[in-house]
């Protein structure tokens, strides 16, 4: 079989592989049995890093200029440490804000401008464009290398055909894959799984295949290392390469290039896809920031020995040196290892072309396209996510037919290299506007926007112009004369400038215009209340609370019903209920179609069309279906005020209104105290009268008999005058009682204490109303005996408690079946006595107010009782007094116990 | 200084800061030291002493100097990311 069939079939044998390969990574996502979740194949996916160029570019550029091939790998080597922390804050970023595209980070960061989103999107295309042609020449020019020399031998001499068809073919293939793997349906994450399972491969395939045709050349032409580099060293045309004077530029360019390619491994848009966008797990990171370094050495360690022998054994010059991979083992008769070569060129350059397409058209799309659409359509009807998709693979196809174009029209005229490294230095333009944007709160729109758009024009000036130039494009007097003859605006020699090479000069200028711009503006600019909330956003991604950032802005009215609708739109209806459904879920909120949708709500739907159309096409989206007005910070610092204020007074009020509660429940309790007290002392008085008057009305009665009637029997007079006496001494005993009570209650009684026992004093007692008893043929059964019961009291007084306790009983009980008992007690607490009858009991409702003055319960016998009512309540204040306790038990019907206690201390005082 | 508070001693008191510091924010400052390191060996001056026609093990200076530095600094990221006293993100 000829090797010009051989070539293509395995080719697109090679494609089928990656489609079924991308296919499975799909499925798997699909089952959520990610392959992806894997921090190996995140590190390979890095590697996309590593295109056609490297694979064919830097043998061709070792060849002329030694190590001047290495900055490219050197600068992520030196990045790769900060990718900790750097790309971790990207990555959290872009995750928190649903975060697309480098375009759409930018946009994002400077308050979602979409003029900011559309210009870098613009200025990625034109920047990235030579890349993506560069490719296509690779693969064209290898395929036609293999079928050219294999099909008739190595002629040597004879110039490779480039076959324009070829580039075509390739093309299209690959857009064809970008658009299966890279379009397939609208995700919030635009993650690509079968798309990065395919690029891990094609990383591996690569790498085996550079180290194979490596090792060939190193010990199968030559006798491994040492010979092969004292061959060289031996050679006076090679000795140079060996060292440093080889590198065109010098030192400078030596840094520059570094610098860039720093720049170039995080914001190239295919590298912001990988690192960024696909990334699965933050914790990836760790592993790649040491293997993917590890990954360039070894893809690189064969670079300077192929080269080397490329020069040695194609002595005459004749071989371009871009070829030398594979033009060494065909050179050898190796056609296998040499097709191997060529899969492995293939794999680099589809891997980037397919990746980067796919970067570049969710930008094009959500950054470009959308924002001028729904400039000019702003009601849509439709399922909009068919459309989306439609654009974007509109895109994909373009972009790879633009890259053709370019290819045809200007990148047959200069090496694999010098095409990069423009590309390079375009987006290093993004650079200051977000490793600024996340570390800089400061840093405005317009700073941004001034930034990158003066960098990218200096770039222009001093980078892609002369690349023009040089393709015979464009005059060649615009190199050496400058534009108009303007000597100071000489290209390569910019305010002659002449210090450094080419892309020295373009990066120092560029870079320094686009700072300054940007620092200089932002710093006498006023940030709107968007990109304010924006930046915080960005900058304070890792603090707690920092992610409600956006749920401040919208402040008008919007049914959820609508923001569905609108959703939808872009996403499909099923997705956008099933989205909505799952939120509302999760948040436990309950909210019916045409409830108005809160702030969260809102945010929620702008960041799912964040992921669908892109933030700044999100933002007007979300603001034409919200009917009200976006606060100003003014606005909003206002509210917040307001707010703070009003809480406050809340708070204010609402504190005294607790003081004001408690003193009205204060002054309540003091009332009823009074308005009880004022009863109290009513019926005090009007007892008092009471029981004073009774005792002076018959006083008075009998008297007035005495008086009136001097013929009264002497028996008679005699039986008068005792009344008379026995009324006065119960006068004298209410008296006598109300005084003692008034001295206790206001202290001036005088208390004498001494060590006295209890049995003696319930004796005392007994005796002197043995009477009492007597009289009413109640019994008293004196149940303390001698019990010791030692304390320390006042011995009158207390006589009076037990006194006061008889008396109470034996008045309540029945004439000849009452009983009274008096019985010791000895607790814990103290020693008593308890007096028991067996007297009609007292009601639970009258059970604590025994105790009270004149309380007399009031009874249907109550009138008849004698008694003032003050010998209960002095028994009370007595008992207080000695720090002892009395109470009642009663059971209605079956009589009552009062009981006391008191504390065997002694009482001071 | 709060923990002066509650622990007393400056000893202590220096070992809960450290503590406090997390080691996250170690490791950050240890990988920007790492890249210093980096920038200053892989470029002038540096990078000229070992600009010369001599060989290490049948290798050229330069070469060998490139990509055994180029191993080093790997293993040292890989040091760095995978300490063991750095406490799981």
């Amino acid at each position: 079989m000829s090797w010009q069939w051989i070539a293509p079939l395995v080719s697109v044998a090679y494609l089928g592989v990656l489609f079924a390969l991308a296919y499975y990574g799909d499925l798997r996502a699909a089952q959520g049995r990610s392959l992806v979740n894997n921090a190996t194949v995140y590190t390979l996916s890095i590697a996309v890093y590593c295109t056609s160029w490297t694979y064919y570019g830097s043998v061709g550029r070792a060849a002329v200029s030694g190590v001047g091939f290495l900055p490219i790998f050197l600068g992520p080597l030196l990045m790769a440490p900060l990718w900790w922390f750097v790309l971790g804050k990207m990555i959290a970023i872009a995750n928190a804000s649903h975060i697309t595209s480098i375009a759409d980070f930018i946009a994002s960061r400077y308050g979602k401008s979409p003029v900011l989103g559309g210009m870098v999107t613009l200025f990625v295309i034109i920047g990235v464009m030579p890349y993506i042609a560069l490719q296509l020449k690779a693969v064209a020019v290898s395929m036609d290398v293999l079928v050219d020399h294999l099909g008739a031998g190595l002629a040597l001499g004879d110039p490779p055909f480039l076959s324009n068809n070829t580039a075509l073919y390739v093309a299209i293939l690959m857009a064809l894959f970008a658009i299966l793997f890279g379009t397939r349906h609208l995700d919030a994450s635009e993650r690509h799984e079968g798309m990065v399972m395919a690029i891990a491969f094609e990383s591996l395939v690569k790498l085996g295949a550079f180290l194979s045709v490596g090792l060939f050349v190193t010990f199968g032409l030559f006798d491994g290392f040492g010979d092969l580099f004292g061959r060289a060293m031996a050679d006076p045309a090679l000795r140079r390469l060996m060292t440093f004077d080889a590198v065109p530029g010098g030192y400078a360019s030596w840094f520059s290039m570094t610098f860039l390619a720093m720049m170039a491994i995080l914001f190239l848009p295919r590298q912001f896809q990988v690192l960024v966008v696909e990334n699965f797990n933050k914790n990836h990171i760790r592993q790649a920031s040491w293997f993917f370094p590890l990954y360039l050495l070894a893809i690189n360690l064969f670079v300077l020995p192929i080269a080397l022998a490329g020069r040695l054994i194609f002595a005459n010059g004749a071989m371009d040196p871009d070829t030398f991979v594979l033009t060494l083992p065909i050179q050898a008769g190796q056609h296998w290892l040499a097709l191997l070569v060529y899969v492995g060129g293939l794999s680099a350059a589809t891997g980037m072309v397919i990746v980067e397409t796919i970067a570049l058209s969710t930008m094009v799309s959500n950054d470009l396209i959308l924002p001028l659409l729904l400039r000019f359509r702003t009601v849509f009807r439709d399922d909009l996510s068919g459309m989306i998709l439609s654009i974007r693979r509109g895109v994909i196809l373009g972009l790879l037919l633009l890259g053709y174009l370019y290819f045809r029209l200007i990148g047959e005229s200069q090496t694999l290299v010098s095409i990069g490294i423009v590309s390079f230095a375009a987006v290093a333009q993004f650079a200051p506007a977000i490793l600024l944007g996340i570390y800089w709160p400061g840093a405005s729109r317009r700073g941004a926007m001034g930034g990158i758009l003066i960098g990218f024009l200096v770039w222009s000036h001093t980078l892609l112009l002369p690349s023009f130039a040089k393709s015979g494009w464009l005059a060649g007097s615009f190199l050496t004369d400058g534009p108009w003859g303007q000597a100071w605006l000489k290209p390569e020699a910019l305010f002659g400038l002449t210090l450094f090479d080419p892309i020295t000069h373009s990066v120092f200028w560029s870079l320094l215009a686009n700072m300054g711009v940007l620092v200089f503006i932002s710093l006498f600019d006023r940030q709107t209340t968007v990109e304010q909330i924006q930046a915080m956003h960005f900058v304070n991604v890792f603090d707690k609370g920092g992610k409600g950032g956006n749920e401040y802005v919208w402040s008008g009215f919007v049914s959820v019903v609508d923001l569905k609708r609108l959703v939808a739109r872009f996403i499909g209806p099923m997705q956008a209920e099933r989205d909505f459904a799952h939120y509302i879920h999760k948040r436990r909120l309950e909210l019916e179609d045409n409830a108005q949708a809160p702030a969260r709500l809102v945010a929620f739907a702008e960041k799912r069309l964040t992921g669908a159309i892109g933030s700044a096409s999100a933002r007007v989206m979300i603001s034409s279906v919200v009917i009200g007005e976006e606060l100003d910070l003014r606005g909003v610092m206002r509210l917040l005020d307001e707010t703070s204020q009003v809480i406050e007074y809340s708070q204010r009020l609402e504190q005294k209104s607790r003081q004001l509660e408690a003193a009205t429940r204060q002054l309540q309790e003091a009332n009823e105290r009074l308005q009880e007290l004022d009863r109290m002392k009513d019926e005090f008085i009007s007892t008092v009268s009471h029981e004073l008057r009774t005792p002076l009305a018959a006083i008075r009665a009998f008297s007035e008999i005495l008086r009136d009637n001097a013929e009264l029997e002497a028996s008679e007079r005699q039986k008068f005058t005792e009344i008379i006496i026995k009324e006065a001494e119960r006068l004298t005993r209410l008296v006598n009682q109300t005084l003692d009570l008034a001295k206790i209650e206001s202290g001036k009684m005088e208390w004498h204490i001494s060590e006295v026992n209890l049995a003696h004093i319930a004796q005392e007692a007994i005796d002197a109303t043995k009477q009492l008893f007597d009289n009413k043929s109640v019994q008293l059964v004196n149940k303390v005996d001698d019990h010791d019961l030692m304390l320390q009291a006042d011995r009158d007084k207390m006589i009076q408690v037990v006194i006061n306790l008889l008396s109470n009983a034996v008045k309540f009980c029945d004439a000849t079946t009452g009983l009274v008992e008096i019985h010791w007690q000895d607790t814990e607490e103290g020693v008593g006595l308890a007096v028991v009858d067996n007297g009609p009991g007292i009601p639970l409702e009258d059970i604590n107010k025994v105790f009270d003055k004149f309380h007399q319960v009031r009874d249907s016998a109550a009138d008849f009782l004698p008694g003032s009512g003050l010998g209960l309540t002095i028994c009370h204040r007595i008992i207080e007094r000695h720090r002892g306790r009395i109470w009642v038990e009663s059971v209605v019907g079956q009589g009552s116990s009062f009981i006391f206690l008191l504390p065997r201390g002694v009482v001071e005082g | 200084m709060r923990a002066c508070g509650h622990n007393g001693g400056l000893l202590e008191t220096f070992g809960a800061r450290s503590i406090a510091m997390s080691p996250l924010k170690r490791r950050q400052e240890r990988l920007v030291a790492l890249v210093v390191l980096g920038g200053l060996a892989l470029n002038f001056p540096l990078l000229s002493l070992f600009s010369r026609e001599a060989f290490v093990w049948g290798v050229p200076v330069l070469f060998f100097y490139l990509f055994a530095f180029w191993l080093l600094f790997v293993v040292l990221i890989a040091l760095i990311v995978k300490g063991k006293s750095m406490a799981k993100e």
